[in-house]
């Protein structure tokens, strides 16, 4: 079994559950959208992969990239994994190079970490890697204040795809970038994943998800509460967090004067109530919803939905517009 | 820290909690330790010099000479100096002086520095340029010269000691300013507050000024403990202090041909200050937390 | 009454760059009438901030007008410059930064009344602040708190109570949602179209964001490089751009097909290049798929007019 697969992650800090329960899985050459606001986790579940989660941090369930467990694992084991198996990219490309050092040393070190081969063979690698992303030799000695944000996010990828990662991890990579950067880097990242590599796309934003992920995830207040194929669910999503996401989304083309909201805030994580994280927002919800962790249930073929009350398919088209 | 601290959720301790009131100022006083003991020797120390005319304790400029060099015991607790005069005596009387000096020092030297780096960062340009030129004309000289040629020139004693002292200082809180001024004023509330009309007066009173405060701060606290050490050495070198005042730093002049024998004739007076100046340290670490409005008592 | 709101005539502004003065800004002209709202959409160093902040007299343009109130605040001086400025608000684009980290949110809020209004003292600028917070949806509770005790979202209704404490009839808003979640964002973008509709505000409405622009704006300027490529009503200009860089973003948009209706241009230089390039020629050839001999040579008359773009090969209605 390869490619990334969390199953049950729980995170704990102080008296915070940030996350509740996450379970995702990317398999190789699969493009998988991660979606979920600010306080769902979405960036923690990124961080964890990486074993970057802050020390005061207790955590429960598994990670596992292909075979190897990462979870808990010592550092040895995933200074194996970072970079080489598993990579990250961020979303802000200036502060995640190092302004001291030109692109081409940054590449070489990363890929001078991993591989114990002569100078030469290394070069080739990074030669490889920026071709990948479409930056010409050239950049080898430029330095990080002198490339554009587009150019500055290629770089960031170069350096994360140089050792061949088997999943790459991004987490909001373009939200710093104009939306025609963004359209080319959204379209770099799936040209990558032709060749094997499994994507998974963390971002707030539903319909940047929806250009490239085959699946989606979304997540609210540190539960995955729904995931299906991005088709389906964009057309007919089943949990209400999702429904409503989906219609807050400013859509072009459509004249909209108001906008439907969510009402209320993002459950505080040091909330341990019983019942659904999403009930207080939630208008479909009923009694059940307060007291019990609400089923994970499939509504659909390769679909999940932790709901008390979801929408179901069969009934899409009146229950959209109450949702 | 790289990017990798700083995913685009905050944890949650970091993340707004919409809390309640924040605690009172005693609720955090109490919770921060470190500030608690050293504003506590502070006022212990001042107390006992506001107190010590009434103190049971001997008078300090009594000279004894038969009773000189005593080492401490029974009557003297800090023995006598070479004098005969009481050292505790002596130490306690002091304090007032050197209270009184770190803060005086520095409060001028902030009073001349920190004006004059606001508006120079804040104005920029050629505003800017002139007011830091001639600032660093007083940081041009070596730290403790400066001071020694003014008082060399103004004559000795403690008062023109400490005037020296703060006007050699102050380029240092004009450049700590200054750099505070630059960064506030590209932030959007100082740009909004110009975008309502705002005066540039009141955005600088009311906007740069405040939060400006936490590096001027920390450095007038860890200056409250070099103002009354250079005016010890001030005073070391003749230049300061004069006999009879009991100053922390005259006193160990004046044990200097002494002391290898009479530990106790520098020992306490050097005790104080190394007192004097660690409280101040602390009580600057703790006034820099105390002020930050996101510092809600947790203990650092 | 007919007068506009706000008119800009000629506004112009540059910088000394790298290789020589950078144009960002290469003559805007355009009039508000009283309850329209007008978009500026274009991606970084388009000109579009340089403008806003150029209108609000918070950076210093080189040349042009713009008449508020019947005045051109760029000519005006100092006292005068501060009396116009009751007539506008400005909402920028970080709500974390935008209001004092040492100030309680109602003194924020109230914080313009006491530079205009000096008359008021404290109980009734209270009053006011609480009334005003209301009115955007923040409770009593919140009026007392500290900047970082509250989420973005009601930092920035926050920053609009301030904007609007004068009663002003503009409102110059920069990117006012970027920095927010999609179901906040909505919140905040309702709360706007609420005020507007009662207030009968005008906005000047600053964005890269496309699918934000029909909600708040009806006529909507396209900026690149400085100059004003396209203009018109927004849902004209949406469904039908004539200029090429106008069809690229709108097929950018998030949720637009990745595939988009036009041939990608090549890979695009950074900004910066085409504003040299926009000495002599269009300053879009650089990146336009369609750019020919001729669009080097001269420069396409600029957009001037309800609807129109500054393209020498605009996009007809059988390319769109």
């Amino acid at each position: 079994m390869s490619g990334l697969l969390i199953e049950h992650l729980q995170l704990r800090i102080g008296a915070a559950t940030p996350l509740r329960d996450c379970t995702l899985q990317v398999r190789p050459g699969e493009v998988v959208g991660l979606v979920g606001e600010s306080g769902s986790g979405k960036s923690l579940t990124a961080l964890a992969c990486l074993g970057l989660l802050p020390p005061q941090t207790t955590s429960s369930g598994s990670i596992r990239i292909g075979a190897t467990a990462v979870l808990g694992a010592g550092e040895a084991l995933l200074r194996g994994v970072r970079g080489k198996r598993l990579a990250m990219i961020f979303q802000n490309p200036l502060s995640a190079l190092n302004p001291f050092f030109s692109i081409g040393r940054q590449l070489l070190d990363v890929v001078g970490t991993h591989f114990s081969e002569p100078r030469p063979a290394l070069l080739a690698r990074v030669q490889r890697a920026l071709e990948r992303v479409q930056l010409g030799a050239t950049f080898m000695q430029r330095y990080p204040h002198q490339l554009s944000g587009g150019q500055l996010q290629r770089a960031m990828i170069a350096m994360a795809i140089a050792c061949e990662p088997e999943v790459l991890i991004a987490d909001e990579p373009t939200t710093a970038l104009d939306v025609t950067v963004q359209a080319r880097i959204m379209r770099l990242l799936k040209e990558l994943t032709e060749q094997g590599m499994g994507l998974l796309l963390i971002s707030h934003d539903l319909a940047l998800v929806s250009q490239v992920a085959q699946r989606v995830y979304v997540m609210y207040a540190g539960r995955t509460v729904e995931s299906g194929a991005t088709r389906e669910l964009m057309a007919s999503a089943s949990h209400p967090y999702t429904a409503s996401l989906l219609k807050a989304q400013p859509r072009l083309g459509q004249l909209q004067r108001r906008l439907p909201v969510i009402e209320g805030q993002v459950l505080p994580a040091t909330d341990t109530l019983p019942g659904c994280v999403f009930r207080a927002r939630c208008r479909r919800a009923v009694e059940a919803c307060a007291r019990q962790q609400p089923p994970t249930l499939q509504l659909r073929a390769g679909s999940l939905v932790e709901c008390h009350h979801p929408i179901l398919p069969a009934l899409q088209a009146q229950e959209l517009n109450h949702v | 820290m790289s990017a990798l601290m700083t995913p685009t959720e905050s944890l949650p301790a970091a993340a707004p909690t919409g809390a309640a009131r924040r605690p009172s100022w005693a609720a955090r006083l109490r919770r921060h330790g470190g500030i608690a003991s050293a504003a506590g020797l502070l006022v212990l120390m001042l107390l006992l010099s506001l107190a010590a005319p009434w103190l049971p304790i001997a008078d300090p400029s009594a000279i004894d000479l038969a009773a000189k060099l005593l080492p401490p015991g029974a009557g003297h607790w800090f023995g006598t100096d070479s004098l005969g005069r009481d050292i505790l005596a002596q130490v306690v009387h002091g304090a007032r002086i050197s209270l009184l000096i770190g803060v005086g020092v520095v409060l001028v030297a902030l009073a001349i520095g920190v004006p004059l780096g606001l508006v120079a960062g804040y104005a920029g340009g050629r505003v800017d340029s002139v007011l830091m030129r001639c600032s660093d004309l007083f940081l041009a000289f070596p730290p403790l010269l400066l001071p020694i040629m003014l008082v060399a020139m103004m004559g000795p004693g403690l008062e023109n000691a400490m005037l020296a002292v703060a006007v050699s200082w102050f380029p240092w809180y004009a450049r700590i300013a200054r750099a505070a001024a630059m960064s506030i004023k590209a932030e959007n509330y100082i740009v909004s507050a110009r975008a309502f009309g705002a005066s540039h007066a009141r955005i600088v009173w009311r906007h740069v000024l405040p939060n400006c405060t936490t590096p001027i701060i920390v450095q007038a606290s860890l200056d409250f403990g070099y103002a009354i050490l250079t005016t010890a050495s001030l005073g070391f070198i003749g230049l300061g202090a004069t006999p009879p005042t009991p100053e922390w730093g005259l006193m160990i002049s004046n044990s200097r041909s002494v002391f290898l024998e009479y530990w106790w004739t520098a020992a306490f007076p050097g005790l104080a200050i190394f007192l004097a100046v660690m409280a101040a340290n602390l009580l600057g670490d703790g006034l820099r937390d105390l002020l930050d409005p996101k510092f809600e008592g947790r203990l650092a | 009454m007919s007068e506009a709101v706000i008119a800009v005539r000629g506004l112009r502004k540059s910088y000394a760059g790298k290789g020589g003065r950078v144009q960002a800004l290469r003559g805007l002209d355009f009039a508000l009438p009283p309850g329209r709202s007008l978009a500026i959409v274009g991606e970084s160093g388009s000109g579009k901030t340089t403008a806003a902040m150029c209108i609000a007299k918070l950076a210093e343009a080189d040349a042009g007008e713009v008449v508020l109130s019947g005045s051109d605040i760029l000519a005006a001086n100092a006292r005068q410059t501060v009396a116009l400025r009751r007539h506008f608000g400005v909402v920028l684009q970080n709500p974390l930064t935008s209001l004092d980290p040492r100030v309680r949110i109602w003194r924020s809020v109230i914080e313009p009344l006491q530079v205009h209004e000096p008359a008021l003292k404290g109980p009734e600028l209270r009053e006011r602040a609480l009334a005003m917070l209301a009115r955007v949806g923040l409770d009593g509770a919140m009026a007392d708190r500290l900047p970082h005790q509250l989420s973005g979202g009601q930092l920035q209704r926050a920053v609009i109570a301030r904007a609007l404490i004068l009663q002003p009839r503009l409102v110059i808003l920069d990117e006012p949602t970027s920095a927010l979640d999609v179901s906040v964002q909505a919140q905040v973008l309702n709360l706007l179209c609420e005020l507007r509709d009662e207030f009968q505000l005008s906005y000047l409405f600053i964005t890269h964001n496309l699918a934000l622009v029909e909600i708040l704006a009806q006529e909507v300027l396209v900026m690149y490089a400085g100059a004003v490529v396209e203009r018109g009503p927004v849902h004209q200009v949406f469904a039908r751009p004539r200029h090429p860089y106008t069809a690229e973003l709108l097929a950018a948009v998030p949720g637009q097909p990745l595939e988009p209706r036009l041939p990608l241009a090549n890979a695009p230089a950074a900004m910066q290049a085409d504003f040299t390039a926009a000495e002599h020629g269009c300053p879009y050839r650089l990146r336009c798929a369609r750019a020919q001999a001729r669009c080097t040579e001269d420069a396409p008359a600029p957009a001037t007019g309800p609807r129109a773009a500054s393209c020498h090969f605009p996009l007809g209605d059988h390319e769109q």
